[in-house]
């Protein structure tokens, strides 16, 4: 298998080199390419290659050892992260996800830091090429770009899916002309932003507003940049619907992402029912990862 | 002849030492100075733009009236930027150990600056913003009393230096 220069370049540099050193060794031996590690105070390293785990006994995690790793995480400057050490995450070169579990400090019943880090999960983020040829002509109805709503569990390629899509939207093909795309990127996972570079490929006529949380994106992204799409993962809170809703008015078509199996689960996130939602969304799109990540288990389009 | 220029190279190297003792002190009060211009730039980068550590130490640098500081911050920033396993405490005891023979501020500041780097980037502002100020408090405290050995022991070095040499002439002539 080929040296996997995501995990080299963006993701060892923050581990202890023996770590990385066996952690090469193992992925040189699967057929996989790893998705995830995650390290517990007083376990062995984890590592998960899609659905199969494999753990590291000769290598214990410490808290020294996870103290050393969010320190260089955040580049020995913690205050510059509080809001991403604050709400449990911190997002790396290349839109790799670092969650964070330990000791939280409440002040006036909110969550003020995250201290004495007792977990560490890193999800590395691959970019693939045509994850979403699948889905495109769904997202297509008579020329037009329908807004969709891409449902999956967690581990089901929604984010990956959702980066190429955006990508095939922005950069066009040879049955559709690429259009104006902005990327509500709370999280920094889509485009992968590093010093306002887009680490991944979103698309050459993507713009990308980075950190903000997503209502406010998507409402910054309508008065300035004024898009054909909006894509945003994750949907969650109310005011991300009420800005999505503000969007599909303003003409604009929306992509988003939502946690969840089934129509229960998305009436329940949304507080919505099902013709409420099909009248929001054009599309809905059910992603399983069986066979395999990305899979399309079912479509339901606006009647 | 030779007697009387060997007095003269005697007399003149005792002053120069002098002389140079007393530049050292003048020196270190710039230089502490400097250091407090570049922790009051590097507070703001920290507190207001909440630039990471790298890029605060090399805007900070450019605050240093003093190019020995200037240089020393700066290899602090570039060593922070360049490498992403080193710490504050490692950037820093490597731009002392290059740079800090050429400075002339002593053991008590370099231990305040080594206990800054010790806490730099671990917490969040509030409490960045609580251990400059007390690095700022304990330089100015620094400055004050390296101004008042300055002015107190300048005219002293030189003529130590000029006495020094005289007392080694009068024992070998």
């Amino acid at each position: 298998m080929e040296k996997d220069y995501v995990l080299i370049e963006d993701v060892f540099p923050f581990l202890p080199q023996v770590w990385g050193r066996a952690i090469e060794r193992v992925c040189d031996e699967k057929k996989y390419q790893l998705s995830e590690v995650r390290l517990r105070v007083g376990r062995a390293i984890c590592l998960r290659y899609g659905l199969e785990e494999v753990s590291l006994p000769d290598y214990v995690v410490t808290g020294e050892d996870l103290e050393q790793i969010v320190s260089a995480l955040c580049h020995y400057s913690c205050y510059a992260m509080e809001r991403e050490l604050k709400a449990g995450y911190i997002t790396i070169r290349g839109g790799h996800r670092i969650g964070l579990a330990g000791q939280a400090v409440v002040v006036d019943g909110k969550v003020r830091l995250l201290k004495e880090i007792s977990s560490i999960v890193i999800r590395i983020a691959r970019e693939v090429i045509g994850a979403a040829d699948a889905l495109l002509p769904y997202v297509y109805n008579d020329g037009q770009i329908v807004s969709t709503l891409i449902v999956a569990p967690p581990y089901a390629g929604k984010t990956t899916v959702l980066r190429d899509l955006v990508r095939q939207l922005s950069d066009g093909g040879e049955k559709h002309h690429g259009v104006q795309v902005g990327v509500a990127d709370e999280r920094s996972e889509i485009a992968g932003m590093d010093n306002g570079q887009m680490s991944l490929s979103v698309g050459g006529r993507t713009d990308v507003i980075d950190g903000a949380s997503k209502a406010e994106a998507m409402m910054m992204l309508i008065r300035a940049m004024s898009p054909a799409v909006i894509a945003t993962d994750e949907l969650g809170r109310k005011e991300d619907f009420v800005a999505v809703e503000e969007a599909v008015h303003a003409g604009i078509a929306v992509i988003a992402t939502l946690h969840g199996r089934n129509w229960q689960d998305v009436a329940y996130r949304m507080g919505r029912t099902r013709d409420a939602v099909l009248s929001i969304f054009g599309r809905v799109v059910f992603l399983t990862n069986q066979p395999r990540m990305g899979t399309i288990r079912e479509v339901v389009s606006r009647p | 002849m030779m007697k009387l220029m060997g007095i003269l190279l005697v007399l003149g190297a005792g002053g120069a030492m002098g002389i140079m003792q007393s530049y050292r002190m003048r020196t270190k009060v710039r230089e502490i100075r400097s250091v407090i211009q570049v922790l009051s730039s590097l507070e703001s980068q920290i507190v207001y733009a909440q630039v990471l550590l790298g890029e605060a130490f090399s805007q900070g640098a450019v605050s240093a009236n003093e190019m020995s500081v200037k240089r020393f911050f700066c290899c602090i920033g570039d060593e922070l930027s360049a490498n992403r396993r080193c710490s504050v405490t490692e950037a820093f005891a490597k731009a002392r150990r290059e740079l800090g023979g050429r400075m002339a501020i002593g053991v008590e500041e370099w231990n305040v600056l080594a206990f800054l780097s010790e806490n730099l980037g671990k917490s969040n502002i509030a409490e960045m913003k609580k251990q400059m100020a007390l690095a700022i408090e304990h330089l100015k405290s620094r400055e004050c009393i390296a101004l008042e050995q300055a002015s107190r022991k300048e005219k002293l070095a030189i003529y130590l230096g000029i006495c020094g040499a005289l007392f080694i002439v009068l024992i070998c002539v």
